[in-house]
């Protein structure tokens, strides 16, 4: 079951953020369940990437203690007793983020996926797309910033995760 | 699954136990925190890895999806976490249905029976490229970690290639990893047995204070010891 | 793979130069698709970019005896490049001008064009001197200038033949691509969620934002109807979208396009 995905940027903004909330799981309509890129998520975007990155700080230290090839020790997933999150960074400085339920384990591939063929098909090759959805190249602290509020990677997206929904 | 560090903290986020297994030669009569293994880690790393640790505890239970949220007030809903929402996790212990494959713990087993898991909505479990931690808290704000060296059983590397993977294709592979956590568990609430016995009934033992106990010590190593 | 067009193809002399043809294919180097269709889409923000600084020097600055001191003026050190913007905001502003500033606007429209042009001149020459056995260009009309266009052109240039050709059989064309290439993966982004909008009005406005990468294409067909006989000012080449047929509506650009040419004149070579 997945809960809600998250895409942030290399200045640390949420540019996408999708919320199922299975409220109304009669509801077979695809939007009218949960939210996209909704102001109220704001805070809760940022509690999530603030927690992420000083965890991932903390596994770069312990990485370079704990075996001797300095590869990087990024984050696969963390968990509560609740749900847990399953990450994924780009080389770019993207990250990418699924929260789903506590039992299911490995949703890499499916972070992948939706790097590979979503996000880079239709926000990287599409030109009317921003390059940086900050609207400040000297962007740092979240003062202005794009969603991606594109109809096809919203479909595509909504379509390859519907059936992991339930 | 291999155990690289226990570490304990206390309610306020300070660091009060550190004991690393990586290195065979540890002696332990002298496991202080800056103990002699090949961790580069110094104390102050530590105690931040300890402190962000507890914050993190903190902020997890601030992000808990809506849908989480919601279904808590209707508890009519059957959704597949149920059993993890707070009653009794389904974790039993290992003396008779798992004997020696995960771990003969020593001597008589310290508990017999399924217990309450206290860590609700806090972090529970980190996997990383290297390594996986598991936290145990105690309901008295105590957090036992464990690093251990075994990480999440991938079906693709961070940066491989390997873009076919549909939705039906993705290979979930779930059992095995839960049990991982609640081996983890189990150990963890050895720790705090051990804990107990050896550092609460220690009348020199000043509460909130680094742990200087070698029975305590040896004790834990033991556990680790007859962790396969 | 070449599709068969000749029927001599069958004597061993053109299989063998067929042969030699595909190896001389194969030989070649190989660009990676995606990344030629962004260079090629980024001419038109490019264009736009182009003009727009045109238009901000003003015009007296270009007189000869102030040649020299004008072009130390534009040398890099002297003056830092205005603000470069980024590729999606120079197509927005362009699609803004259109309003605006219909002069500049169609200046931009014809740098685009003029590019296609260049492209599609030089194009033939290249498909000439690969020496695709497929390929007569002694006796070929008009008609098959146009099969050209579609079969060897496009899939040259945008890697998949043209979709359907009409004829009047009177120097009317309409060439329909469904699947344009270049605009396939093209999607406006809105202030909000594009649900909660009117699905007309984005799609209007995302037409009028891929307008002006259409002008690419007709360039190339102007341009290779310039270099085949027919100079530019006979030829009428203009894009619009069209609806794609219901078997064709995926997820991909929700129009297809038609590009309708005329040639006014009747070629005197013919």
């Amino acid at each position: 079951m997945i809960y809600s995905f998250w895409i942030f940027d290399r200045h640390c903004n949420c540019i996408f953020e999708r919320e199922w909330t299975l409220a109304n799981s009669n509801n077979t309509n695809a939007m009218g369940n949960g939210t996209i890129n909704s102001k109220q998520n704001d805070e809760v975007g940022k509690l999530l990437y603030g927690m992420i990155f000083s965890l991932n700080s903390v596994t770069q230290k312990l990485s370079s203690s704990l075996s001797e090839n300095q590869i990087n020790n990024n984050i696969r997933s963390i968990s509560t007793g609740k749900f847990r999150i399953h990450t994924m960074q780009t080389a770019t400085g993207l990250w990418f983020i699924l929260v789903t339920d506590f039992k299911q384990q490995n949703y890499s591939q499916v972070l992948q996926y939706i790097y590979s063929h979503i996000y880079v098909k239709y926000v990287v090759h599409n030109l009317l797309s921003p390059y940086d959805f900050a609207l400040n190249p000297k962007e740092q602290r979240g003062q202005g910033i794009k969603r991606i509020n594109n109809r096809h990677f919203i479909n595509s997206l909504e379509a390859f995760l519907q059936p992991m929904l339930t | 699954m291999g155990i690289e560090a226990i570490l304990i903290i206390n309610k306020s986020g300070g660091l009060i136990y550190h004991r690393s297994f990586t290195s065979p030669q540890v002696d332990p009569s002298n496991p202080t925190i800056t103990s002699t293994t090949k961790h580069t880690l110094n104390s102050n790393d530590l105690l931040i890895l300890a402190s962000t640790l507890h914050s993190v505890f903190a902020i997890s239970s601030q992000i808990t999806p809506k849908a989480l949220q919601l279904s808590q007030s209707n508890i009519n809903y059957t959704i597949p976490y149920h059993p993890y929402v707070g009653v009794a996790n389904p974790q039993t212990t290992p003396k008779n249905n798992m004997p020696t494959k995960y771990g003969s713990f020593k001597g008589d087993d310290y508990f017999k029976e399924p217990f309450h898991n206290w860590n609700k909505s806090g972090l529970k479990q980190l996997s990383t490229d290297q390594f996986t931690m598991y936290i145990y808290q105690t309901m008295t704000g105590l957090k036992f970690v464990a690093i251990s060296s075994s990480v999440l059983p991938s079906g693709t590397g961070s940066g491989e290639n390997n873009n076919n993977a549909g939705a039906n294709t993705v290979n979930i592979n779930g059992s095995q990893y839960n049990m991982g956590s609640q081996i983890a568990d189990n150990l963890l609430r050895k720790v705090y047995c051990v804990y107990s016995d050896y550092v609460m009934k220690d009348p020199f033992y000043s509460l909130e204070m680094p742990i200087k106990s070698d029975l305590f010590d040896d004790r834990v190593k033991s556990l680790i010891d007859h962790l396969l | 793979m070449p599709h068969q067009r000749n029927s001599s193809i069958q004597n061993p002399e053109a299989l063998e130069r067929q042969r030699q043809y595909e190896l001389f294919q194969e030989s070649l180097p190989k660009v990676n698709a995606l990344v030629y269709q962004m260079l090629l889409n980024e001419i038109i923000p490019l264009s736009s970019h182009v003009e727009n600084q045109l238009q901000t020097i003003p015009m007296e600055e270009f007189s000869e005896d102030q040649t020299e001191s004008q072009l130390k003026d534009l040398s890099l050190e002297e003056k830092q490049v205005s603000n470069p913007s980024s590729s999606d905001q120079l197509i927005y502003k362009l699609s803004q001008l259109a309003d605006e500033d219909e002069n500049e606007f169609n200046n931009t429209l014809k740098r685009v064009r003029d590019i296609g042009i260049k492209l599609g001149t030089r194009l033939t020459n290249l498909l000439v001197f690969t020496n695709n056995v497929n390929l007569n260009f002694k006796e070929m009309d008009l008609l098959l200038i146009m099969k050209f266009i579609c079969r060897d052109v496009w899939k040259q240039i945008f890697g998949k033949q043209i979709d359907n050709l009409k004829t009047n059989h009177r120097g009317t064309f309409y060439l329909i691509d469904y699947d344009y290439a270049l605009i396939q993966d093209f999607c406006i982004e809105t202030n909000t969620i594009p649900s909660q909008l009117n699905e007309e009005v984005i799609t209007s406005k995302e037409l009028k934002l891929v307008e002006p990468f259409l002008e690419l294409p007709v360039g190339i067909i102007k341009g290779v109807l310039l270099s085949l006989g027919y100079p530019l000012e006979e030829v009428i080449c203009l894009a619009t979208f069209i609806d794609k047929p219901r078997e064709k509506i995926r997820n991909g650009f929700p129009k297809g396009i038609s590009f309708h040419v005329q040639i006014t004149k009747p070629n005197q070579q013919q």
